[in-house]
């Protein structure tokens, strides 16, 4: 079988593969920039916390060296010029009391580690002494004695001085090392979030390549499914036609066979329309339930109007019987149109086979004619014609003008539904006016072909 | 209808339908044609070669072969002796005949639910236009 329903599903899974690759894909830049913000977060925050180090260290530092630096001075000035102690007495109480509120601030500021902290208490420790060893000296009695005793506080201050320098370069080198280990820090998250994406790189791989197995899977299992499908439909209509075949057959034959009776002949007229009207009613049960499934595949082509609609007239002729009416054709040659060959028999049967069904007497008449860029073709009728009230509704599946027309013509009411659908599929249009009792006309417009026969 | 009693012409049907095949024979036999029955694609080639027939009726959808592979199969037995005029007849749908017959020029189709006088007026447009 040609009509195989495969054509749309490709383009269904390869939709379904695109949207697969799509949406991991999606997850993973989500989750990239997701990192990357985090990541970026982070490294602004380690920036943030390097500069307040940095200033912090500063400000410890400068506080230190001014504070030790006042202090030697002071120191220095008592010692150097003795009959000025008593009036440098108040300078000197104030300069200790500055330094005591500069290691106040000092212990105030926020130690950066371990080394800073400890430094800083030995800062503390000292100065204090320091102060202590001076107000004591500047009390003693004896100015000898505390001259002695200051020389050594002045010797304890250098050492302090030094040790103040030490401490500083000290906490330098621990303030690289701390950068060092930030610096480190940021590589390793860094590093951290290569390996995150990268991780979820391999994962949306990995089930992306799963997902495109498993839908491929399904794809053949429909595909399969589907084919079953219509090799099931293709052996059923075989075998619904078959049989009736043979009836309408063995009616055929008796209707040529000499001996036979005139009452004979007319009953093997109506076996052999009965038949007919049997076929064509499975055609449109199958064809209904393809065009449902949508599964109907079109092959459009320049196709001659006239060898169309002379098939089907031929095809229909037999459905007059014993009818006072006469099926005319009018249709001028070498009109093209583009279209399914086999669908708009399919429609012209249908269309053409409604009109004698419905018509007692007068006549059913074919035209076609090119107008504006299209291919009209007309199938009118001298018959019952449609009630309006039903109008708008005959193109509906199962429908038929009303109770009354079922029962008496029969049918299923899918021919004509089956006539707009593959019409319009053909990029055409129907369209039908009529007057209750005096006929109906249907029209069909279809693009017309390009280039007029020859 | 007139009978102009024309030369009598052969033609070969092939159907693995009995039924169906004595009827198409009885019908065009009734019409004054000289048919030869066949009920299988296979012992074809001597038929081909004894009656050289002017048209075959084929049967598509016979057990194993698709129309493409009966008109195969018929060539390969013919051998050297042309081939008839092709009729496929069938009670397939329409569709999947049309398109055999375009990938086949020269040949036709006749649905089997069309019934017998189809198939007599395509064997005879057939025998007008050797």
């Amino acid at each position: 079988m040609k009509q195989e329903p495969g054509a749309s599903a490709p383009r269904a899974s390869s939709r379904a593969r695109v949207l697969l690759l799509a949406v991991p894909a999606a997850a993973l830049v989500a989750a990239a920039g997701l990192l990357w913000s985090v990541t970026a977060t982070i490294s602004a925050e380690i920036g943030r916390e390097l500069a307040e180090e940095r200033t912090h260290l500063a400000r410890v530092q400068s506080l230190e060296r001014a504070a030790a630096t006042a202090h030697q001075a002071v120191l220095r000035q008592w010692l150097a010029d003795p009959g000025e102690r008593a009036a440098q007495r108040d300078e000197i109480v104030e300069s200790t009391q500055r330094l005591r509120r500069a290691m106040g601030e000092l212990g105030q500021l926020t130690p950066l580690d371990e080394v800073e902290r400890a430094a800083s208490a030995r800062l503390l420790v000292s100065s204090a002494m320091l102060g202590n060893q001076l107000l004591q000296a500047m009390l003693a009695v004896d100015p000898g004695a505390a001259a002695g005793e200051l020389q050594l506080a002045v010797d304890a201050l250098d050492a302090h001085a030094r040790a103040v320098t030490a401490v500083t370069a000290d906490a330098g080198s621990s303030t690289d090392a701390h950068l060092a280990l930030l610096r480190g820090r940021q590589v390793l998250i860094q590093v951290a979030f290569i390996v995150i994406a990268l991780s979820i790189l391999f994962i949306a791989a990995g089930l992306s390549r799963r997902q495109l197995r498993a839908s491929e899977e399904m794809r053949r299992v429909q595909e399969h499914a589907a084919r079953q499908r219509a090799q099931f439909f293709a052996n059923m209509s075989h075998e619904l036609r078959t049989p009736l075949v043979a009836i309408r057959g063995f009616a055929s034959m008796i209707g040529i066979e000499p001996t036979a009776g005139g009452p004979v002949k007319d009953h093997a007229q109506h076996i052999e329309s009965q038949a007919h009207d049997l076929l064509g009613i499975i055609n449109n049960i199958l064809d209904s339930a393809k065009l449902e499934a949508g599964r109907v595949e079109l092959s459009v082509e320049d196709i001659d109007v006239a060898e169309v609609l002379e098939r089907c007239v031929q095809r229909c002729r037999g459905l007059i019987g014993d009818k006072a009416l006469e099926l005319v054709s009018d249709v001028p040659e070498g009109l093209r149109a583009r279209a399914d060959f086999v669908k708009l028999q399919q429609v012209f049967t249908n269309l053409i086979g409604n009109a004698i069904k419905f018509t007692e007497q007068g006549s059913v008449s074919v035209r076609a004619r090119a107008a504006a860029g299209v291919v009209e073709i007309e199938v009118a009728d001298t018959g019952i014609g449609i009630e309006p009230a039903v109008l708008e509704q005959i193109w509906e599946p199962f429908h038929q003008g009303s109770g009354d027309v079922d029962r008496r013509f029969g049918g299923t009411g899918l021919g004509l539904s089956i006539v707009h659908s593959l019409v319009e599929m053909m990029g055409g249009g129907v369209r039908v006016r009529s007057t209750p009792g005096s006929g109906s006309t249907f029209t069909v417009t279809l693009p017309i072909a390009g280039e007029p026969v020859s | 209808m007139a009978s102009q009693s024309p030369p009598p012409r052969t033609v070969l049907l092939v159907d693995d339908n009995a039924v169906l095949l004595k009827q198409a024979e009885a019908y065009l036999t009734q019409k004054g044609i000289h048919v030869v029955s066949h009920t299988s694609p296979f012992g074809v080639g001597p038929l081909l070669n004894q009656h050289k027939p002017d048209v075959a009726v084929l049967d598509v959808m016979m057990p194993g072969l698709d129309g493409e592979q009966v008109l195969q199969f018929l060539q390969k037995q013919a051998g050297s002796t042309p081939l008839p005029a092709i009729i496929f007849y069938s009670a397939m749908a329409e569709e999947p005949l049309y398109q055999l017959c375009k990938r086949y020029p020269g040949t036709a189709y006749v649905l089997k639910s069309d019934g017998l006088p189809a198939l007599h007026a395509a064997v005879r447009r057939r025998l007008r236009t050797p």
